[in-house]
């Protein structure tokens, strides 16, 4: 941790931002928020969706739009001026030259239509009064001090020439260009690959450093908070509940909210036996959140009659370390003692009914519902016994996409998405496939279900081939297997309710009516199984949450009875606590169906965590495949292991210990793929065999493939290390 | 790009063929042909004529398909035919034609952008304020109020007033301006407020649209001012549906001018395809629809062309 500068820097006093819904009703979005900030320190807010994280850093620059939002009260002090009362042109001055802002998504916070050279000259221009062409040669500079090659030629050319690593340092490049005191960044790198954001988190870090700049980090990553901050806030309902240095934070929370957070993130230097605990319910509801209550209080295990009827104020617990809790000097022990029970440690524990608005949605498993699945289990085929328990095999899979070109299009290449897979899967298990952006995880995902012509190899199920199956066959295959995919805001109709949404699959299949069962029943049943109240069944989408919308799909690939489920990233669009509790559902209906998964996801610990195998990918290639045990113990492959290592774990004192790689430069286009190894252009022990021949995928010790011609001497070296 | 534009026009080759074969069959399908209408002419001028007489005149004595070749062999060597009742060719009648009604239309399309995008741009920058409102209302008045009602008036009222009428006769821009001006003005004007009325909302939406977007916060973060936002940031991106608009409302306006032209006395397009619709004159329907259709296809490619222009992300393909 850096010595922090007792020089304040920016002081928020009492901040409070409201919006007002077309109704009029009030809607807190910051309620009575009080930090400051010291020259060169890092602090990170931290917050689930709708916590009012990123409002309040958008009031803090007056950039809250209005209307419908309105900074209600309270003071936002940099050098001795509050900048809510500024004029217009006073505040404009320190917009991007004293404090400057780095936004979430970079694709859609830079202009389509204007080079980056010119956005990035323009606060130069404005605030420094340079001139065009001196401004670009700074950008120049800038632009090489983020590392982006070539930054001559780069300068002329448009964001979409760019890739998402790109933008966003040329963002950071915009951002750091006056040399700002105060750097805000909201959520950097969320919507970037994990090796890209590590890059891009280092970057920052060493252009703040230089400038002694502070930066507010706003995210929901835990992993980044532990890797970089200084100190920590946690949001929650619009109000800080807890803050303190990242060692109190992670390790001695004190806040239930905060301790949830630190235990529903899946860590990847724990044992997977190490279960997941997902907060119950739903973020609040700010339209709905009462003033005078602890604003978790619905979801927290330890709530007393106090919490649902006094606010708490953040009272100092132990030197720096602030929480917001009436329960907060208990031990686990003295909590655990309170009349309401906190969650049982197990890997699962299914959401409990909870009082209020949030029990009514979501609904906690009945006794008589175990019935439903041994029903089910019963009437399951037995499966023959000749095939082995290989439920799924993929031989030599290849799905390549012709590049074409011209009037006639002519095909000039290929995009070899998946490039010579192989694996098999056992009934019953869960195999996950893990890779950036572009490595091809879900085009697999999409060839297992029969969706593509797949170009060469094959692909078995229950020793059958699916490329060649047609009419009866196909159907009843597409029954088997399911799939459910990311992003559960368009991947339902909004126009169906969920009951015809859960029934549209059984009528295309004519299973209604089977056994007897009405379709009323069925729907019951379905909507119980993944934990939501059947009494919402004629309801539209989107009067659920992203988590309740994961359950509906799940609940309509259950439906149809599938032995086989393809999820594709089903958890990456959720907060840490809902993932946590479908990660949860998914493992529990596993157990109890017998369903087999293939989990294709970007998040190496959520990975890990749900499969019993798993695949790591790069360029359409599998480059390791190993037990999932193995896979953070013991990874053999260059590319995993700073996979791994780019992956920060929610633990500072773990974190900060480890040894990092950091990959340079991005993955190259599947259109064209480097000779030999594919991974040998970002690799740091690449050897000129590498770029000539490529390495085959073997078995080099019981099961666990690598695909990399210096596995084991690299092994032996790295033991002596 | 020069690949790109030879490409699309040779697309338009198939295109421009539809648009013969349907054309000339949609006239020949017309109830009360025009056989009919020159044995009218005839025998009301005193000369006897019978039906035969009368299609070998106008060499509609063959079969459909022979008449379609023969008109479509002569297109391709340039000969849009003769007109039936007006002794002169169809090429000739288009050729003074044509100018007028492009003048009209570039008039009327230069005089409602210079009325929209300034109110449309100053609505979004001044959203539900009092002069927002009004402008909007004296928009969608603009739009709802039909077009020859009001040329009544403007035809009526300076007549009755201060005795003064515009021009009767075409007179073209290079001969005389000014006369040609107080000509065109008029109908120009006119024309002008109606598409405006629909513009000025169209361009208040985008830009209101585009002021939503990540990147005009990002703008806002970097201490850029509301003007350098609203001109730089936000314009160019919201000229992309409003190139679209403008390319539709270009194409109506050639084809849909038929009653400003023939209130003001215009010798139009529009007034020359009603009038000989009226007497089925064929050949001068089928060469101006073809010059519609033409020009069409023209303002599309351009429209497309522009896009690349505005937006860097466009891809001609």
């Amino acid at each position: 941790m850096t010595v922090i500068n007792t020089e304040t820097v920016l002081d928020v006093r009492h901040l409070k931002t409201s919006f007002y819904d077309d109704s009029g009703t009030e809607v807190r979005a910051v309620d009575d928020l009080s930090y400051s900030v010291h020259r060169g320190e890092c602090v990170a807010i931290i917050g689930e969706s709708g916590s009012g994280k990123t409002v309040e850093a958008l009031s803090v620059l007056r950039l809250i739009p209005f209307p419908p939002g309105y900074v209600k009260s309270g003071e936002v002090i940099y050098r001795g001026k509050d900048m809510l009362q500024m004029k217009d042109e006073e505040l404009k001055s320190l917009r991007g030259s004293s404090i400057s802002m780095i936004f979430q998504e970079p694709g859609t916070a830079l202009n389509p239509v204007m080079t980056i050279g010119d956005q990035i000259a323009e606060p130069l221009i404005y605030h420094k009064g340079m001139s065009r062409k001196d401004a670009y040669s700074r950008v120049a500079e800038l632009l090489e001090s983020v590392e982006i090659p070539n930054a001559k030629e780069r300068i002329k050319q448009y964001p979409h020439q760019f890739s998402g690593g790109m933008q966003q340092r040329a963002m950071i490049a915009m951002a750091m260009s006056c040399e700002p005191d105060i750097l805000i960044a909201d959520e950097p790198t969320t919507a970037l690959d994990v090796t890209v954001q590590a890059q891009v988190l280092e970057q920052l870090e060493a252009l703040r450093k230089k400038t002694d700049a502070a930066l507010i980090i706003i995210t929901h990553n835990l992993g980044i908070v532990a890797r970089y901050a200084d100190s920590v806030k946690i949001m929650y309902g619009g109000r800080i509940v807890e803050e303190g240095n990242p060692i109190d934070i992670f390790e001695h929370p004190h806040h239930p909210y905060t301790l949830g957070l630190v235990r529903a993130v899946p860590r990847l230097d724990l044992p997977r036996s190490h279960g997941l605990h997902p907060i119950k319910g739903e973020p609040v509801d700010m339209s709905k959140l009462p003033q005078d209550c602890c604003p978790f209080e619905k979801r927290c295990a330890y709530a007393t009659v106090e919490c649902g009827s006094v606010r708490p104020t953040l009272t100092e617990i132990a030197s720096g370390h602030f929480c917001a809790c009436f329960h907060e000097d208990m031990t686990e022990a003295e909590r655990a003692a309170l009349p309401k029970a906190a969650p049982k440690d197990v890997a699962f524990t299914r959401p409990e009914p909870h009082i209020g608005e949030l029990s009514a949605v979501e609904l906690p498993l009945g006794e008589d519902l175990s019935a439903i699945m041994h029903e089910r289990i019963a009437r399951q085929d037995p499966i023959p016994e000749t095939i082995n328990d290989n439920i799924l095999k993929v031989e030599q899979l290849k799905m390549w996409f012709p590049v074409t070109k011209g009037l006639f299009n002519r095909r000039v290449g290929w995009v070899k998405a998946v490039d010579d897979v192989s694996f098999s899967i056992q009934k019953g298990k869960t195999l996950g496939i893990v890779g950036e952006s572009g490595s091809g995880k879900s085009t697999v995902g999409h060839c297992l279900i029969g969706e593509y012509d797949i170009t060469a190899g094959n692909v078995m199920y229950n020793g059958q081939s699916i490329t060649k199956m047609k009419g009866g066959k196909l159907r009843r295959l597409r029954k088997e297997i399911q799939m459910v995919t990311q992003d559960p805001f368009s991947s339902l109709d909004p126009r169906m309710t969920i009951k015809d949404a859960i029934l549209e699959g059984v009528h295309v299949h004519g299973m209604s009516g089977k056994d007897g069962k009405s379709d009323e029943t069925l729907v019951r049943e379905m909507m119980e199984l993944v934990g939501l109240n059947p009494v919402f069944s004629t309801r539209f989408p989107h009067e659920f949450s992203g988590g309740q919308r994961q359950r509906i799909s799940i609940a309509r690939a259950l439906a149809l009875e599938p032995a086989f489920i393809v999820c594709d990233e089903v958890v990456s669009a959720l907060d840490v606590s809902i993932q946590a509790q479908i990660i949860g559902l998914l493992m529990d209906l596993q157990k109890e169906l017998g369903l087999t998964y293939v989990f294709i996801g970007h998040d190496l610990s959520v990975i890990r965590h749900i499969s019993d195998s798993v695949i790591v990918m790069y360029l359409g290639k599998v480059m390791e495949m190993t037990a999932s045990e193995n896979l953070y113990k013991d990874p053999l492959h260059p590319y995993t292991k700073a996979l791994i290592s780019a992956v920060p774990i929610p633990n500072p004192t773990v974190d900060r210990q480890r040894e990092r790689i950091l990959l340079t430069g991005e993955m190259p286009s599947p259109i064209n793929t480097p000779k030999g190894c594919n991974f040998c252009t970002r690799c740091r022990d690449a050897t000129d065999l590498c770029r000539e021949e490529e390495p085959v995928l073997k078995d080099v010790f019981n099961g666990h493939y690598v695909a990399c011609h210096y596995v084991k001497e690299m092994e032996t070296q790295w033991v002596n290390i | 790009m020069g690949k790109y534009i030879a490409k699309r026009l040779l697309l338009l080759i198939p295109a421009l063929i539809a648009v013969l074969i349907i054309v000339f069959a949609l006239m020949r399908m017309t109830p009360g042909s025009a056989v009919d209408a020159l044995v009218y002419k005839l025998t009301s001028a005193g000369i006897p004529a019978d039906r035969a007489s009368a299609e070998a005149m106008l060499g509609m004595d063959k079969p459909a398909v022979e008449q379609f070749f023969i008109w479509f062999g002569d297109l391709l060597r340039g000969d849009m035919g003769n007109s039936f009742f007006q002794s002169e060719s169809v090429w000739n009648i288009i050729k003074t034609r044509m100018p007028v009604t492009l003048e009209l239309g570039i008039m009327t399309l230069l005089i409602s952008l210079c009325i929209s995008i300034p109110c449309g741009l100053y609505c979004a920058a001044r959203q539900d304020s009092v002069s927002d409102y009004s402008i909007r209302v004296v928009g969608v008045v603009m739009m709802s109020v039909p077009v020859f009602w009001i040329a009544t008036l403007v035809l009526i009222y300076p007549a009755l007033w201060w005795q003064y009428a515009p021009p009767t006769h075409y007179i073209s821009f290079i001969e005389s301006p000014a006369e040609n001006l107080r000509m065109f003005l008029p109908p120009a004007i006119l024309g002008a407020l109606m598409q405006a009325g629909m513009e000025l909302r169209m361009v208040r939406t985008v830009v209101l649209e585009t002021m939503r977007q990540d990147y005009i916060r990002t703008a806002w973060a970097k201490g850029v001012g509301e003007r350098t936002i609203l001109f730089k940031h936000s314009l160019r991106n919201a000229m992309i549906p409003v190139v679209t608009g403008i390319g539709g409302a270009l194409s109506m306006m050639i084809g849909g001018s038929v009653i400003l032209e023939n209130m003001f006395n215009i010798p139009g397009m529009g007034a020359q395809v009603v009038n000989s619709l009226d007497n089925r004159d064929y050949p001068v329907v089928q060469g101006c629809v073809l010059i519609f259709a033409l020009f069409i296809m023209i303002v599309n490619l351009v429209v497309d062309i522009a896009y690349k222009w505005i937006d860097p992300r466009v891809e001609l393909k």
